[in-house]
């Protein structure tokens, strides 16, 4: 299982804060949903187990996939 | 002239003169408005060395050609003095109805000079200035007072007060507006209650001169649209800067016990989630349709804004896990009038050094009541810790010792970012034109993206292409960035509604440069005053502060992350070239002569021999 969890507006997008994804490995961008795919492929920050990744990275079961939009604090 | 006003009003208190300043369209187009109008002041009439809670100071109150005609958060003022905190240049926005009241009053700028005899506060009504009494105001708090000068002369006039910690010059004393908005935490509050000033209140009822007002309406109303349709928004009205929180958490840069970590353990305790929960209200500024303000009920049942910073700073880098417990700190905060970000570092090195035996007090992590009281110590400068806490964190270690985990740059205290790993905004943090602070270059939602850990040559230029847009574009117009940093609005908008107010034809291109010459300004402005008063200059003014080079990361995907000290000079030698300093962090002849700031050069070059 592949968890993937969402922050910020993106969650709006999803419509929850996060999904599971039964697949022993791909990339990050084969596994999110439709409806933020475009969105994330423009802005998206992408941790893979709390580390800087990208669209292309590939994971695998066991991983966490974090998505969020470039917020600001200020 | 349109967009502008062409006035200054120029306010003397220790002669108790005030008099009526017009300028002319080329000051505006050098330096239009805000920041760029501050500096200039700053730099051509104080004299260099002067001291920054002296007579001599002005204070300097500015706005620029967008401000208070309605388009997308334009209802912003710059507050500006000579810090004295840092001894450098000084300044801070805040959103208040005082700014969209001073263009209609006819002025685009207030410059206060001399000390009063007793305390006054100043009332300008259109063009009918007063200096009166304020006997009976000195003492309150800041809500207390924007309450009996609004019962005074009107709830629909336009306030700025100081409250306690100006009074009492705590080195980072805020001017504060309509119960949370607050600026200038370079220890604006600490000049205006030198100036024994305790507020500012403005009628204005006149409309402002813009060139192509049809237009104008026509494009500010599409720009207000563009904010409400951006993808980001609705999720921005219910969180605003507090989504940031388990933003920051995820990427381990929430600053955390004194910036000694990036993740907090009650993180979602209190992060915007959390702060739904006790959400009552929303604040903001005039003239926007992207509020942020999130009013909550706190620990003591009154009512309290809650922002990223005031909670990571109030929040985890003391270790207090309870959301309402920080509303409360930072409801004081804003009664007294002083910076959250600077009284969250002071309390937070407080209970470092209490924990490395430094210093008697027992001042535990996550103790909210030492913490509050310690604040109240601060403010109200009662002997021993609170008193010596009510100056600047680089003059505590240099008296208590801690200078390693002093967080600070320059003097300023560092924002809500630890940058044990993320060298750009270190970067951004050493080289900001006021001391440690995020405003001009928020780098690091974009070097998370990038290679985190690298020391490369584009983490420079990206520090310096922000700078010009945050730290010289929407500073100078003046309007708020965060419709463009939150929500994504094009800057574009921005130039168009510049040139309808204005009638000049101006691309982005030349407003990047208006911000050049600023930031060269600003620069030369550091080094002329710190040389003059014997303080002197060198780069290790730009550094970051040494715990994110010496204390590595212990938690966390980042753990063992640390600064590179060579790494990080390569960095700062990177900037240097592409901004055109020389290795001392000083602008070069050739670079003042490029934004048309030969006069500046003439007189640094007194103080120091310029490199061409």
């Amino acid at each position: 299982m592949i968890r993937v969890r969402f922050l910020g507006y993106f969650i709006e997008h999803v419509g929850r804060n996060e999904i599971t994804v039964e697949v022993p490995k791909a990339r990050v961008k084969d596994i999110l949903p439709k409806t933020i795919l475009s969105l994330a492929e423009e802005e998206a920050i992408i941790l893979v187990n709390g580390v800087s990744a990208d669209m292309d990275t590939v994971v695998m079961e066991g991983d966490e996939v974090v998505v969020m939009p470039p917020i600001g604090g200020g | 002239m349109f967009g502008w006003t062409g006035n200054f009003l120029r306010v003397d208190l220790s002669a108790g003169h005030v008099y009526v300043q017009r300028y002319d369209g080329n000051l505006a187009r050098k330096y239009v408005g805000g920041r760029g109008y501050s500096i200039k002041i700053l730099w051509d009439e104080v004299p260099p060395g002067a001291n920054p809670l002296g007579p001599e100071n002005r204070l300097v109150l500015s706005i620029g050609p967008l401000t208070g005609i309605p388009g997308p958060s334009t209802g912003k003022l710059v507050v500006a003095a000579k810090s004295p905190l840092t001894y450098g240049y000084g300044d801070g926005n805040v959103g208040t109805r005082a700014a969209v009241m001073l263009k209609r009053a006819g002025y685009d700028a207030i410059i206060i000079s001399g000390i009063s005899k007793k305390p006054v506060y100043i009332y300008i009504e259109d063009g009918k200035t007063e200096i009166l009494d304020a006997e009976d105001l000195w003492g309150l708090d800041t809500f207390r007072t924007e309450k009996v000068l609004a019962k005074r002369h009107g709830a629909d006039t336009g306030i700025l007060s100081i409250g306690p910690a100006g009074e009492n010059k705590v080195k980072y004393a805020t001017v504060m507006s309509q119960e949370g908005r607050s600026g200038g935490r370079t220890g604006m509050g600490a000049v205006m209650g030198s100036k024994r000033l305790k507020a500012i209140v403005i009628r204005g009822t006149r409309e402002a001169s813009i060139a192509n007002p049809e237009e104008y309406r026509k494009v500010a109303s599409e720009a207000y649209r563009d904010v409400r349709s951006r993808p980001g928004y609705s999720f921005w009205r219910r969180q605003g800067t507090m989504a940031a929180i388990q933003w920051s958490q995820e990427n381990s840069v929430l600053p955390v016990r004194n910036f000694s970590e990036g993740i907090f353990e009650e993180a979602e305790n209190i992060d915007g989630f959390a702060m739904e929960k006790i959400k009552v209200g929303q604040r903001g500024c005039p003239l926007c349709n992207a509020i942020c303000g999130n009013i909550v009920g706190d620990s003591e049942d009154m009512i309290a804004e809650l922002d990223y910073e005031n909670v990571a700073l109030l929040g985890s880098n003391l270790g207090i896990g309870d959301l309402r417990k920080i509303a409360t700190l930072n409801r004081l905060a804003d009664m007294w009038g002083i910076d959250t970000i600077g009284l969250g570092v002071a309390i937070g090195f407080a209970m470092e050094a209490s924990e490395r035996g430094l210093i008697k007090d027992k001042i535990e992590w996550g103790d909210f009541e030492a913490a509050r009281d310690l604040a109240e110590n601060i403010v109200y400068r009662r002997s021993g810790l609170g008193k010596l806490l009510g100056e600047s964190i680089a003059k505590v270690a240099e008296t208590l010792g801690g200078e390693s985990f002093a967080m600070h740059v320059k003097g300023l205290s560092i924002t809500g970012y630890d940058c044990h790993a993320a060298p750009g905004m270190a970067l951004s943090y050493a080289v900001s034109p006021i001391g440690a602070h995020h405003k001009d270059a928020w780098v690091i939602s974009w070097e998370v993206k990038t290679d985190r850990l690298s020391y490369g040559k584009e983490k420079a230029e990206k520090v310096l292409e922000l700078q010009r847009i945050r730290g010289g574009f929407f500073e100078t117009l003046v309007a708020c960035r965060l419709p463009w940093v939150e929500v994504g609005l094009d800057i574009e908008w921005y130039v168009k509604l510049f040139n309808l107010a204005t009638g000049i034809k101006w691309g982005v291109s030349d407003h990047l440069k208006v911000a050049e010459r600023i930031l060269n300004h600003i620069r030369a402005y550091w080094v002329r005053e710190h040389i003059a008063g014997g303080i002197g200059w060198n780069r290790d003014k730009d550094l970051p502060p040494r715990k994110w080079f010496e204390k590595p990361l212990t938690k966390g995907p980042y753990t063992g992350a640390k600064l590179d000290f060579n790494r990080f000079q390569g960095l700062l030698d990177s900037y240097y070239e592409i901004i055109g300093w020389d290795k001392r962090g000083i602008p070069r002849y050739s670079t003042l002569k490029r934004y048309d700031l030969l006069d500046v050069a003439q007189v640094l070059s007194k103080y120091v021999k310029l490199e061409p």
